[in-house]
């Protein structure tokens, strides 16, 4: 079988669930994202993928409380399982060898 | 308040999003902008709520079809489909005469679909189609309005020089007699050639293979060919361009250079011709084409985009009435691809055309669908009491009326599905024969247009057959249903009866109607016309034939196996002219008596074997014949002349003698009564005609074939008899009486299986009342007589009804011919006789059965 792999939008949103701790739900996630990375996430994408995450048992999710400005609606809050810390780890470990195999004067040209 | 997101967005979001993610993810949606609103504003935030809802609308979000509910229907969809397939089977000979009646219908619905969608697309393939017009001319005659497509060839020109609505025009003129073309030594080809504008091409969506169609025509002395002549003429279509050809026609001959080549014209369209000439070529060769009371081009207007078509007509209609001598009182301006359906003009206003066969047919569809939804009503509600415990215990379960009616409609909708693809297959088996009936090459090509068709009259049709037993059945008490009784209400019985008194009246008028169509069909065949059409060929005096008539006719008569040969200037089918400059001792200087005339050469009452009522025909041993006529009997009586023989009479202020009167023959078509009508002598003549000796005359058509052959260089004839040119004047008539035949037949059909529906719906009802009155002593007879009468009855009614119905509609269409048959009573009556006949077979059939019970099977359980 082939080794579990997540892609780099998942990476980035595990990381930011991790970054979040105990404070990530759809809004501050999307927010943290968007400030960081200078990027637009599409809600779409990052919905499914958060529900992809979670199939695959990297993330879990609670149900939280309920504010004003949520129209009355509950948050669900999201957190890194044990397998989605030990594979954002190994997906640094690979990242990691991968760089360091990089012979020096590739990186000095540019 | 706070700012509020769109509700309309939000209800969407409600709906499709998965329910276990909702509440979480509609409270991130209104946080996020309730954010964006202190943020950026109310108005961006709104926008952005509405991206964010379509931007979450995809699968993971998306609420799946199985959930909740639904999964619910998708069981009962399964359990309904299983249901109704089992009950297909276990009702086999029901299940047959059900899909019978559909399919036969559907059948009928679809070959007219087909045949009336290939009328409806006639002329409709060209790009500019809906802005280019053809113009034609109101003349106020004495006798009548007609509506003519001559105009002045200073028409079009002047029309888009004076009026900026006018883009374009093309004058077109072509003849029935068409030149010839040929490439230096090389065989000799009928040109089929049309005369035209420049903007031809640009107007109508002909394409070109090679040459442009801006210069295309730029240069009179050049041709431009149809794929087909020019590949006739030379190896392939590139080598065609830039040779000169040489054409040789009654009004133009000369050397012209082939400046491009078209794609043939598609069969849909009504202009067909293989070479297109400048038409300046002709108006140059004669003055009076300046002159705008000379009518002769066709004019076709290309307007400008957006252009209302009334108004340019009023002001063409304005400039055209100041020109001077103007012949016409006025023009109409339809449009080109109107003119195949709407091609009638009565009083100078269109009053259709072909398009009332597109109706008539259209509705006989309707019609004969209808007739299959009614049958399969009946068949269901006679089946219902098979059905009314399943009903019951559904009922006693909890199924809501609507599921029920959803049940019956899924039954229906799948029975009609089957019947679909039967008659599909059978449609694609009896295409080429109905194409040869209707004279079409018809084609099943499953395009977008066809598949909505399908699905629209699958819907329609399911959902029509299926509505009544659909209410009729879910609407019983379920008490009721699982003690056994049923007693029908009177309603439903008037409701049954009326159908089936309807089925039955349409199909009682469709029969009346073909008896009648083929009664009439057969008058006109076998009609005596007053001359022997048998054994008489015609073609147009072409080439090198118009040239030199008298020695071709000469050699021509002394072919063994041919009679006589003769010319004539009309055909004989089509209008004559006539004219009102014929007086004569003793006419009412005041009365306008129009006379048709036609030119011919000798032996032209010989070769049609006309017979000699007085006097003698025109011989060439009386050497001043040119000056002399005949006459008809007709003219003869209108004249009211003692002695015609040897009468002088005045004809366009030229006195002329009457050598001879003929016996009344039928020229133009049985339309028209026989007029007035006098036969000149002239040398000349547009269309040759022979008659054979009697006998094998294939070897006889082959000799003058091959004299035709050698004197025209190689150009191959195009030999027609007249008899087969007779019947394809009345080609619409056959083929009304042909098709009529096929669908009273299928409508009678399905009208019978809806009746042998009925009867056993009647004989299960009845089953232990049979079985009493047999223990009794009732007899077979007795049984029959008690379980017949009432449809008996229906079908009386039907006849009733439908025998006003019946003998309206074929008076007016009857009405419409000078000659035509007189309807008799019997018609009538063979009609309903044949219907009643045909409805006591079928009833009999299940009644004899019905009545031979054995009364211990019916009565052993209670």
């Amino acid at each position: 079988m082939k080794a579990p792999q997540i892609g780099e939008f998942e990476e980035i949103v595990m990381l930011t669930v991790g970054i979040l701790h105990g404070n990530a739900y759809g809004v501050t996630i999307r927010n943290e994202i968007e400030t960081r990375l200078n990027r637009q996430v599409s809600v779409g994408a990052l919905q499914t993928t958060l529900r992809r995450l979670e199939k695959k048992g990297y993330l879990e999710s609670k149900h939280g409380e309920t504010a004003a400005n949520r129209g009355g609606r509950p948050k669900l809050y999201y957190m890194l399982t044990a397998q989605g810390k030990r594979m954002l780890a190994q997906a640094r470990e690979t990242r990691n060898s991968l760089w360091d195999a990089l012979p020096q004067f590739i990186i000095n040209l540019d | 308040m706070p700012p509020k997101p769109p509700k309309w967005a939000l209800r969407f979001f409600r709906w499709y999003c998965k329910p276990e993610l909702l509440p979480y993810l509609e409270g991130d949606l209104l946080e996020h902008f309730h954010d964006k609103t202190e943020s950026l504003g109310s108005q961006k935030a709104r926008r952005k709520f509405i991206t964010d809802v379509i931007k979450l609308f995809r699968p993971g979000i998306i609420r799946t079809y199985q959930s909740s509910q639904q999964l619910n229907i998708y069981t009962m969809f399964l359990h309904t489909l299983t249901i109704s397939l089992r009950n297909f089977k276990r009702y086999t000979t029901t299940f047959f005469i059900n899909l019978l009646g559909l399919s036969s219908g559907l059948i009928a619905v679809l070959l007219i679909y087909l045949w009336v969608s290939d009328e409806l697309a006639r002329d409709k393939f060209h790009e500019n189609g809906n802005r280019v017009h053809q113009v034609l001319l109101n003349f106020d005659n004495p006798d009548n309005f007609s509506t003519i497509n001559w105009t002045p060839a200073n028409l079009g020109p002047t029309a888009v020089e004076t009026l900026p609505e006018v883009s374009h025009y093309a004058r077109l003129l072509a003849f029935d007699q068409k030149g010839t073309l040929s490439f230096e030594e090389g065989p000799t080809f009928r040109a089929n050639e049309i005369y035209t504008d420049p903007a031809f091409f640009d107007m109508f969506s002909f394409p070109l293979i090679t040459g442009s169609k801006s210069d295309v025509m730029s240069n009179q002395q050049s041709v431009v060919l149809s794929e087909k002549l020019a590949l006739a003429l030379f190896e392939n279509v590139n080598e065609a361009v830039g040779k000169t050809l040489r054409l040789d026609a009654e009004e133009l001959t000369g050397s012209y250079v082939v400046s491009g080549v078209f794609q043939n014209p598609p069969e849909n369209s009504s202009l067909q011709f293989d070479a297109v000439f400048s038409v300046e070529l002709l108006l140059a060769q004669n003055e009076q084409y300046t002159l705008w009371e000379y009518n002769d081009p066709d004019t076709y207007l290309m307007l400008e985009k957006g252009a209302d078509p009334d108004l340019v007509r009023t002001k063409i209609e304005a400039f055209y009435l100041e020109k001077p001598n103007v012949s016409a009182a006025g023009i109409v301006m339809p449009r080109f691809e109107d003119k195949y359906l709407y091609g009638n003009y009565e009083n100078g206003v269109q009053s259709g055309g072909r398009i009332s066969y597109v109706r008539l047919f259209s509705g006989i569809a309707l019609i004969i669908l209808l007739i299959a939804c009614i049958n399969f009503m009946n068949l269901s509600t006679a089946q219902a009491s098979r059905r009314l415990k399943e009903v019951g215990v559904k009922k006693a379960l909890g199924i809501a009326r609507r599921g029920l009616i959803f049940q019956f409609l899924t039954e229906s909708l799948l029975l009609t599905f089957i019947a679909m693809a039967l008659s599909l297959g059978l449609v694609a088996l009896l295409l080429p024969a109905f194409g040869q009936l209707v004279g079409k090459s018809l084609t099943l090509v499953f395009e977008a247009d066809l598949i909505l068709a399908l699905s629209g009259t699958l819907l329609l049709t399911g959902m029509v057959a299926g509505s009544y037993p659909a209410l009729y059945l879910s609407g019983f008490r379920v008490v009721q249903l699982l003690k056994g009784k049923t007693k029908a209400r009177t309603n439903d019985i008037w409701v049954r009866k009326g159908l089936v008194i309807f089925q039955f009246a349409t199909s009682i008028v469709l029969v009346v109607a073909i008896v009648v169509v083929t009664k009439q069909v057969d008058l006109i065949q076998n009609k005596n016309l007053g001359y022997d059409r048998e054994n008489v060929i015609t073609f147009p005096a072409e080439g090198e034939i118009s040239n030199k008539l008298r020695p071709f006719l000469a050699d021509l008569t002394n072919i063994a196996g041919v009679s006589y040969a003769s010319t004539t200037s009309m055909d004989l089918f089509e209008n004559f002219t006539g004219t009102g400059g014929v007086t004569w001792d003793g006419k009412d200087p005041d009365a306008f008596i129009p006379f048709k005339y036609i030119n011919a050469n000798y032996d032209f009452i010989e070769v049609l074997d006309i017979k000699m009522v007085a006097g003698r025909s025109y011989s060439r041993d009386f050497p001043n014949d040119r000056d002399k006529i005949i006459i008809n009997q007709t003219a003869a009586n209108v004249m009211e002349l003692d002695q015609p023989v040897g009468s002088i009479i005045n004809i366009w202020n030229k006195n002329v003698e009457i050598i001879g009167v003929v016996e009344d023959f039928h020229f133009e078509s049985l339309y028209q009564p026989i007029k007035p009508m006098f036969y000149r002598l002239n040398g000349g003549g547009a269309d040759i005609m022979v008659r054979l000796a009697a006998g094998d005359q294939g070897e006889v058509i082959d000799r003058v074939s091959d004299y035709y052959q050698d004197f025209n260089n190689g150009l191959k004839p195009e030999f027609k008899f007249l008899d087969t040119r007779y019947q394809q004047v009345y080609e619409s008539e056959s083929r009304v009486s042909g098709l009529a035949r096929y669908f009273a037949a299928i409508a009678m059909i399905i009208s019978c299986l809806g009746l042998f529906g009925l009867a056993t719906f009647t004989v299960e009802r009845k089953e232990k009342e049979i079985g009493v009155r047999k223990v009794l002593g009732a007899g077979l007879a007795g049984i029959m007589g008690l379980l017949t009468r009432e449809f008996v009855q229906m079908v009386l009614i039907a006849i009733v009804l439908a025998i006003p119905v019946g003998y309206w509609i074929t008076t007016d269409w009857l009405s419409q011919f000078a000659y035509h048959v007189s309807l008799h009573w019997w018609f009538f009556a063979l009609s309903g006789v044949a219907t009643l006949l045909v409805a006591m077979l079928t009833i009999g059939l299940r009644t004899y059965r019905a009545a031979n019970i054995n009364p211990v099977d019916c009565l052993k359980q209670e």
